[in-house]
Parts: structure tokens; C-alpha cells; sequence
């Protein structure tokens, strides 16, 4: 099955008509939660007390009731409460149509939506568990990330800054721009953090993570936590935002499962979707863990070929009562989201358009060639695809990774990822210090394919070091970056916020 | 240093042509010239043949919503596409009308032995299997695609108020690089390397390799750059003082690297929606001779000295022609090549984007102060493997391993080995010249070729013949000037186009 033909958003637009007959759209409701209940009629018993449950279930909220808007819709005027929304039977099925929802049951369907109208969950709870549902996604953490395409610069600096010097030629086409070579710049589909749910901001990225490279904003949450995260799509093909470790329902796995009916969370183009997140112990550290740990997310609608193309970020995880208010844990000073993973651009569902863009018409090796005299050799055909694996941390080839500054003594806590393919195997090296992993000391980790690491560090050697991926192939091939330990009193460096 | 071994070839170049190296005419309109034409501007397109531009001209299928085309009474005929080659043609698919929806098309074969066989010794049958489109998603059968007036609506209309020759050919088959050779020198040999597999032959080029000298090539396992020992027009005109340049989209790099090599990364974006890289090194002819280079892609030192010997060498980008039109002088010659999304060439450009470039260009130039002395000529470097139903007359013979017209290795009766891997003439192409001279609404049947333009701008400034040791085909050429008439009143009007539609404004 194509992406495309999984691919669902919620159209929440409604126009129906008050009991005095008064033209309604949903436009009157947003700024608040919008808790639509769709009633059959005649509302008779079990539909009345539904309405009664609903409405005790609101009221229990306390405070938070007032953010929260009921309204009920129907087929047919004067109803008992006489403040029942209605329109014609296509109206009604429009607006269950839009939610994603495929017929009624006899007690109707509960839709939440949130203050930009963007559609949070259906609702099948009762009593307590309704008022403790709802509360939890009106209070949940939320983060809005938008699907941009957006141009990537793997290596800004042009130069190797580990050895501070002018790249050989091998180092060279990974990042000169060529007639049949790419170099360093692609287009690429990037999760960005955005302001609200209009989307029309971004979020400036603070200093202490200007590292992340092109990953996508960290999601934060502490044991407990119910997360809302609301995507939008502004890219030209369906993608999904799949989270690993969190709890959550098929409708938030952001992955097709055959038989398993309803939306998956797979984005078109244009559209905005809400994932809900649970975050239960199993979802925190484990006994042997320290006070957090990291996930990995990344979109699945093409699993694999839409992590090439630049969709993937990290979840952090704190431990219940370890965190402090923003998510992070308490028992440490400093954070870093490491992620070892060879872009391999061959598989980027933005091929076609970096070898448009990029590389002179005709010549590279991927596109089919016309002149049957011109075609590319195998040695050609290999030093292209070669040039386009990105041997990469954050995004970033060859210690172009800006912002791993700490100081001396701090509690550094460091995130590592792996992602990718067979060729993912990397074994994370840190120079000068050592770290310890679940109690055990190195300064060597392991990562593979969607495996992650968390390692602490307390610095107490100042100076400028190299982490890097120990495989020599994946080194030489631009897998480095430098960090730096300063002094305890000097200020760090001013890192600019990174690419735009 | 270089300024110092350029005057030194200068001179030896004149010594070569029994001239003196000429002081130098303080603007191109001072310059002595056979005809009232002091200025050409030869823009040279991508990859058209005769009938995909012209086969059904002047009748157009006019459907509704498409910009109109109906002929002026008087229009003369063309040797066009008859109702015979439309309804019962020798190849296995008959000629298709394309629409203008189809802004960009799949890319033909256009290699210089695939064309042979497709014209498959004189039968022209074989264009579906030799030069058809071979890409997943591509139908060979459109090679014998055609637009009409209601697409290439511009160029029809300039045939409609100038002139256009129907028997105008590339000078030999294949691709790009040996038509723009054939444009500036008549000649693609030379090469400076050994031999590559059907790409370069005892020193004659039949394939797209980089140029050398050029900063913004790039040489491959499989794809050396190369150099040309020998001249072009630009040593001529050098040696007669006169000004000229070759002017290109995405000449000036987007970036220089840390090793000091430049990048040549600018783009824009086509009708298809799709950003195209802009510089295509193998479309710049003169890259390929050392004397006539400019490997930096160093901009001119001041627009006053566009198109006069300075740092950039005669070699520019698009924008330095404008700098020159509107604020410095038009060289004697000069000539254009668009961004690969605007230059004609399937796969990345087409008639929708080429008209937009040569409409624009046009309406520029004829709002010029320079425009009562102009000449434009609009020729193509090859034919992209679109299918033509006229036999190149067969001048050129050649028995190289790449030749194939009449069987393996056999173009014609080769007797000389001066000739081998320069088949042709090769396939016919549109040419259409623009001018107050050019003939009103007539069509030239001279039989005509690339390195026939070359000849009309030695004639015109007296230049005399390229050197023997070229090879050039120059003196052979058939002369353009039956496009023009320098007797009869210039004309005055302009004919402003709209970019879109082609239509008058």
C-alpha cells in the first residue's frame, strides 16, 4: 500500500444550524477545547444519560471546565435541552467523517478538539476514567512540530575542523558540489519545532540544544506525563512522526499494521494530526537506568526512506519526581542528543529533486541516461552513490557539528542514538574523558539501528576533544565532531542557533 | 602572465592570417562590417529539430484555450510534415501533435551513433528504436512528438515578421558539445587526448566531455575533461579588435571552496515545477581552449570592458550581456545560452521555458539602443534526437568506430581520415534570424549549417577563414544571408511577444 492511500488527517470543519436555526461553523469554537458530542435521534435513554455523563464528566474538571466547550449535534431541532447543533444526516456524517470515525454507536461519538481545531482523540470513556481522560489531554505536554522541506547543509564549514585543514580529495566528495556530485547540501524533509498550532512561527532552537543538527526538537516528558503532539505536514508526500517506547494507540503509532482499521497517524500533504502519548513507568527508565532516557522518533509512513530523507528526533524520558518543570532531570547539569546515522541519500525520498537541483541535467549516474554512448560506468555508478552516503552525527560530516560545550565538573548526561541500515554498527568514542553506562565505566559505546545509550560524564580533563564513530571507514568518511571542556568559571561560547 | 602568452598567440594567430592585429574600434558601431550589421547576438539553444518546432508550420490545431496561431495570407510553405509522413510514416509510430500542458518531456538519444542508425542509411526509420526516449515512465514513440504554433507560438510568430531558413543543419550528428564546436569554429578536432570510447576519436570529439579549462567541470573515472589545441572565432575577432563574448546562465559560482575551486550551483526552476542546475560546463565552448578561457568564471572588470579583453576573457554570464546592453556597449558579437531550465533541452527545459527566455530576450534587445544594427540569430546546438524527415545531405564522410549511418563503422565513403568521426551533416534544426534586415515572413531554402553562422560573422568583419591546421568546414558552409535583405528599408516595428503565450503583446 502506498503512503498516499494511508495517508488521513482530520478535516474538523463543520457548518450546522443552532435551535433558532442560526447558521453555526466551527470557527465559533475554537480558542477552547471542543468536546463535540454527535447524538443519534431521537436522543432517547441511553443517548440522554451519555449527554447527563458527559456533562457531570465536564463539570468535574474543576477549573479546567471552563476551557473545555460541549456542544452536541444532530439531525433533528428541539431536542430536550433545546441547545443541540443539528444539520442534514450528510452534515452529521461529515463531521464524523472528518474525526476519522465510521459509524455511530447508540450512545454516539465523543470528539475532542483542540483550541486550533486540530482533532485530539475520540473519547469511549465513562464517569471518572472520562474526567481523568480529559483532564489529562487539556493538561498534557504539548508540542507542535511541522514537516518542512528544507535545504541541509551537512558540512557548512567546507573544511575538516578536527584536523583544522583544507579536505583531501576522497573527504571532498562527500561535500564539494560537482556536476555529478551533490556535496553537502541537499533538500531535506526536517522536523521543526513551531510556537503554536497555528504553525505560522517557528521555535527559535536555545543554545544548549544547537547541536541537535537536523533533528527534530526533543520531546520531553516525566514518567506519568500524557503527551499531545501535533503535527503538520508542509511537505509534498505523506509522512508520520513514530515514537519508540511511549505508550500508544494504533491511531498514534505513525506506522500502517494490515487489518487494524482506522486513521495510523500518516500525514498527507498539508495536513496536521494530533498523537497521543502515554507515559507509563515502562516508558521511563528501567531499575538499572539513571533518572532518564531517550527514544528515538522518526517517521514511518516509508520506514527507512523517510529517515533519509531527514525525519528523526529523540524523546527524553525523566523518571517520576526527578524532573524538574520543563521535563529535564534534576540530577543533571547538562544534556546532549547524539545520533549516528550514514544519511544514505540514494534512498532519499527527495532524490530526484537534490539531483534536479544540484547536479548538472544528464549527468548523474542515478537518472537514466539517453545516450546509449554516454552511459555511466560501474566505477562512475559507485563513486556517486558513495558520494551521497552521509557518514553523519546530528546531520553533520566531518566535526561541522557546532555546540557540545560543558564545563568542567558538570553532570553531563549524553543521549546516543543509532538509526539506519547494516551499515549503522558505530561505536561512539570519546576522547579525554570516560563515562559510565548503567554502572559500568568506558569511553567507548555501541549503537546500532534504533538502539540508544545514555552515558554520564563528569568532565575533569579541559580542552578540545574528539567524539567520534570508532569504525576507521565511518571516521575517514566524516563521522567526527569535537567537544569542548572549558575551564568552571569561563562562559561558554556563544553557538549560533544553527541552520535555518 | 596569461595577458602576456594571449598577445603573443594573438600575434602569432595574425602572422598565421597574413594580418596585422588591428587597433582596436572604440565601440562595436565603429567597426568596419560587409553588411549594416554591426551587432550579432546568436543565441543557441538546446536540442530541437526541424519538425519538432516547424513540421506543421504554418497550421496550427488552434484548440480551445491555447494561444491562437493563424498564418498571415502569404505565408510561405516549408518542407514540412506532409499528410503521407503523418498518416503512414516509415518509422513504427506516425508523428505526434504534443500539447502545451506538457511543458517538459522525457529526454531523447541524442548521441552521435544513435542518431545514425536512427536515420538508418538514408531510411530515417529507425527513430523509435535508436533515438526514442528510454527512461522508466518515457514512451519511445514520442521522438516523433511535435509542437505546433499554439505551443512554440513565439518562434512561429517571429517567422511570421522575420525570417527562417527549412534547410539548416547541425554540421555533423550528436550531441551538444561538437554543435556548439561547429558554432564558434566550424571544427571538433584538436582534442588534446587520447582516445575514449565512443566519446573521442584520434583527437575529434563526437560526445559531451568537460571542458578542461573550465573551473566548474569535472573529470570522472570514465570522463576525462579535455582541451583543444587549436583556434575559434574568438582568436579572430581577437585579432581584429573586436569585442565579443559568450554569455551563459549560472557562469558566475554560487561559491568558492576552502582549495579555492569554484562551484557553479545556482539554479531556477521550470515550467514542471522542477529547480534545475543553471551551468552546464560542456555548453560552453570556448572553456575548451586555453587562449579563449576563463577557468575562475572571473567577472568582467568593469562593464565598459564587457566583451574586450580583461580577466574574464570573453567568457560571461547572462547578466554581463545585460550590464553591456544597458549600460556599456553590445559587443560585435556576441552569443547567449540560457539556464538549463530555460534552453529548450528535454528533461530539463522545454518549449514553455525556452519561449519565455527567447521572448524575453527579444523584447530587451529590440528596446536597445542598439537594435537598428542587430542581428539575432536563433540556432540549435543538435537535435536531441527528435525525429526530422529530411536526410541530411551526407558532406562530411566518416569511418570511425562510432559511425554507424550506413552500417557499423560506415558513414558514407571516407577517404580521409581528416574527416572521421564528423558525419555529416547531421540532422535539420530550426534557425530563425531576427533583425530591422531579416526578410519579412519568408523562409530560406539554402542549404545551410552550424559552422555557416561562423561564416557570416568572418564575412561580415572580414575576419577571413579559420587556420587550415583547424579542419574547419567554415569555408564549405552555405551562407546564411539569404535570411536577409540589406538592400531594401530596414524595418522599423518591433514585435513585442508575451513571455507566456508567445502572443503579440
Amino acid at each position: 500500500m502506498s503512503p498516499m492511500s494511508m495517508a488521513w488527517a482530520a478535516d474538523t470543519r463543520f457548518v450546522l444550524a443552532s435551535a433558532q436555526g442560526a447558521k453555526v461553523t466551527d470557527a465559533a469554537f475554537r480558542g477552547r477545547f471542543l468536546l463535540l458530542q454527535v447524538v443519534r435521534d431521537p436522543c432517547a435513554k441511553a443517548c440522554q444519560d451519555r449527554v447527563s455523563d458527559v456533562r457531570h464528566a465536564v463539570e468535574a474538571l474543576g477549573d479546567l471546565a471552563q476551557g473545555v466547550q460541549v456542544v452536541r449535534v444532530g439531525t433533528q431541532t428541539g431536542d430536550t435541552a433545546g441547545d443541540t447543533l443539528h444539520g442534514s444526516p450528510q452534515a452529521i456524517d461529515q463531521v464524523l467523517k472528518g474525526h476519522g470515525v465510521a459509524g455511530v454507536g447508540p450512545e454516539g461519538a465523543l470528539l475532542l478538539d483542540d483550541e486550533y481545531g486540530t482533532f485530539v482523540e475520540r473519547l469511549d470513556a465513562s464517569g471518572d476514567a472520562l474526567t481523568d481522560r480529559l483532564r489529562r489531554l487539556v493538561t498534557a505536554r504539548v508540542s507542535y512540530i511541522g514537516i518542512d522541506e528544507t535545504l541541509w547543509d551537512y558540512a557548512p564549514k567546507r573544511i575538516d575542523l578536527m584536523m583544522g585543514a583544507p579536505l583531501d580529495e576522497h573527504q571532498q566528495t562527500y561535500v564539494y558540489n560537482k556536476p555529478q556530485q551533490i556535496g553537502s547540501t541537499y533538500l531535506k524533509a526536517i522536523y521543526h519545532g513551531y510556537t503554536d498550532g497555528t504553525f505560522r512561527t517557528r521555535q527559535a532552537r536555545p543554545p544548549e540544544w544547537a547541536h541537535l543538527g537536523l533533528l527534530g526538537p526533543v520531546i520531553r516528558a516525566e514518567v506519568g506525563d500524557t503527551l499531545r503532539v501535533v503535527v503538520r505536514n508542509n511537505a509534498k508526500r505523506p509522512y508520520s512522526l513514530h515514537v519508540h517506547g511511549l505508550r500508544y494507540t494504533a491511531a498514534s503509532e505513525g506506522a500502517m499494521t494490515a487489518g487494524v482499521p482506522g486513521p495510523y497517524g500518516i500525514i498527507p500533504p498539508g495536513g496536521t494530526y494530533t498523537y497521543v502519548f502515554d507515559t507509563p513507568e515502562r516508558a521511563g527508565p528501567g531499575p538499572g537506568d539513571p533518572s532518564s532516557v531517550v527514544w528515538p522518533y522518526h517517521s514511518h509512513a516509508e520506514e527507512g526512506v523517510d529517515e533519509n530523507t531527514g525525519l528523526v528526533g529523540a524523546v527524553v524520558v525523566t523518571r517520576k519526581g526527578m524532573a524538574r518543570p520543563d521535563g529535564s532531570p534534576k540530577d543533571v547539569d547538562r544534556e546532549f542528543v547524539t545520533l549516528f546515522k550514514i544519511f544514505d541519500e540514494n534512498h532519499s525520498a527527495l532524490l530526484q529533486a537534490n539531483i534536479d537541483r544540484f547536479t548538472e541535467a544528464g549527468r548523474a549516474p542515478a537518472t537514466v541516461f539517453q545516450d546509449e554512448d554516454d552511459t555511466p560506468t560501474d566505477v562512475e555508478t559507485a563513486a556517486w552513490i558513495d558520494s551521497n552516503l552521509k557518514y553523519a552525527i546530528n546531520g553533520y560530516l566531518f566535526a561541522n557539528l557546532p555546540g557540545l560545550d560543558m564545563h568542567v565538573g558538570e553532570r553531563v548526561r549524553w543521549y546516543v542514538i543509532g538509526l539506519g541500515s547494516e551499515s549503522d554498527l558505530h561505536t561512539p568514542h570519546w576522547h579525554g574523558q570516560t563515562v559510565t553506562v548503567g554502572g559500568h565505566r568506558t569511553d567507548t559505546v555501541e549503537v546500532e539501528p534504533a538502539t540508544t545509550v545514555v552515558a554520564d560524564m563528569t568532565p575533569d580533563n579541559p580542552g578540545t576533544w574528539m567524539f567520534h564513530c570508532h569504525v576507521i571507514e565511518h571516521f575517514d568518511a566524516g563521522m567526527t565532531a569535537l567537544y569542548r571542556v572549558l575551564p568552571k568559571s569561563s562562559p561558554l561560547p556563544i553557538t549560533a542557533e544553527g541552520q535555518k | 602572465m596569461r595577458s602576456k602568452l594571449l598577445s603573443t598567440s594573438l600575434i602569432a594567430l595574425a602572422a598565421m592570417l597574413g594580418t596585422q592585429v588591428r587597433a582596436a574600434p572604440s565601440s562595436a558601431a565603429d567597426a568596419s562590417t560587409h553588411t549594416p550589421i554591426k551587432h550579432v547576438v546568436v543565441i543557441f539553444q538546446e536540442n530541437i529539430s526541424f519538425d519538432h518546432y516547424f513540421g506543421t508550420y504554418p497550421n496550427a490545431a488552434n484548440p480551445k484555450g491555447e494561444p491562437a496561431f493563424h498564418a498571415l495570407p502569404g505565408t510561405p510553405r516549408v518542407n514540412g510534415l506532409t499528410p503521407e509522413l503523418m498518416a503512414h510514416n516509415p518509422n513504427s509510430a506516425n508523428p505526434m501533435r504534443l500539447d502545451r500542458m506538457l511543458a517538459v518531456t522525457c529526454d531523447m538519444d541524442h548521441g552521435y551513433t544513435s542518431e545514425q542508425k536512427a536515420y538508418d542509411d538514408g531510411k530515417l526509420d529507425k527513430f523509435v528504436e535508436h533515438t526514442g526516449a528510454k527512461g522508466p515512465g518515457c514512451d519511445p514513440k514520442m521522438v516523433m512528438g511535435y509542437y505546433d504554433g499554439n505551443t512554440v507560438t513565439a518562434l512561429w510568430n517571429y517567422a511570421q515578421r522575420f525570417a527562417m531558413s527549412d534547410n539548416f543543419f547541425g554540421t555533423e550528428y550528436g550531441p551538444s558539445t561538437p554543435g556548439a564546436l561547429n558554432l564558434i569554429r566550424g571544427s571538433t578536432t584538436g582534442v588534446d587526448h587520447v582516445d575514449v570510447e565512443n566519446r573521442l576519436y584520434k583527437g575529434v570529439l563526437s560526445s559531451d566531455l568537460d571542458p578542461v579549462f573550465d573551473g566548474c567541470g569535472q573529470a570522472t573515472a570514465a570522463r576525462p575533461v579535455v582541451g583543444i589545441k587549436g583556434h575559434n572565432v574568438g582568436d579572430l575577432l581577437n585579432a581584429h579588435g573586436l569585442s565579443w563574448g559568450w554569455f551563459q546562465g549560472g557562469f558566475r559560482p554560487s561559491e568558492t571552496n576552502p582549495d579555492g575551486s569554484i562551484v557553479c550551483g545556482t539554479s531556477d526552476t521550470n515550467a514542471a515545477g522542477k529547480v534545475i542546475r543553471a551551468y552546464s560546463p560542456h555548453h560552453q565552448p570556448f572553456e575548451y581552449f586555453e587562449q579563449t578561457s576563463n577557468a575562475k568564471h572571473l567577472p568582467p572588470t568593469s562593464t565598459a570592458m564587457i566583451g574586450r579583453t580583461d580577466q574574464a576573457n570573453h567568457q560571461y554570464d547572462l547578466v554581463d550581456f545585460w550590464s553591456a546592453v544597458e549600460g556599456g556597449d553590445l559587443p560585435a558579437v556576441s552569443f547567449l545560452k540560457a539556464t538549463a531550465a530555460q534552453d529548450g533541452h528535454a528533461g530539463n527545459s522545454g518549449p514553455i521555458d525556452e519561449q519565455t527566455f527567447l521572448v524575453n530576450t527579444l523584447n530587451r534587445l529590440q528596446k536597445s539602443r542598439f537594435w537598428d544594427s542587430t542581428a539575432v540569430i536563433i540556432a540549435y546546438d543538435d537535435s536531441d534526437g527528435w525525429y526530422d524527415h529530411v536526410m541530411p545531405p551526407l558532406v562530411y564522410p566518416s569511418a570511425a568506430p562510432t559511425d554507424a549511418l550506413n552500417g557499423p563503422g560506415k558513414c558514407g565513403d571516407a577517404t580521409s581520415e581528416a574527416s572521421f568521426n564528423r558525419c555529416g551533416l547531421g540532422p535539420r534544426l530550426v534557425l530563425v534570424a531576427i533583425s530591422p534586415y531579416a526578410r519579412r515572413n519568408a523562409v530560406d531554402h539554402t542549404q545551410t549549417d552550424q559552422a555557416s553562422i561562423l561564416k557570416f560573422i568572418e564575412d561580415n568583419w572580414s575576419l577571413g577563414r579559420m587556420p587550415a591546421s583547424d579542419q574547419s568546414l567554415d569555408q564549405a558552409a552555405g551562407s546564411i544571408e539569404g535570411l536577409f535583405d540589406f538592400k531594401a528599408k530596414p524595418q522599423s516595428a518591433k514585435l513585442l511577444l508575451d513571455p507566456m503565450t508567445g502572443l503579440a503583446q
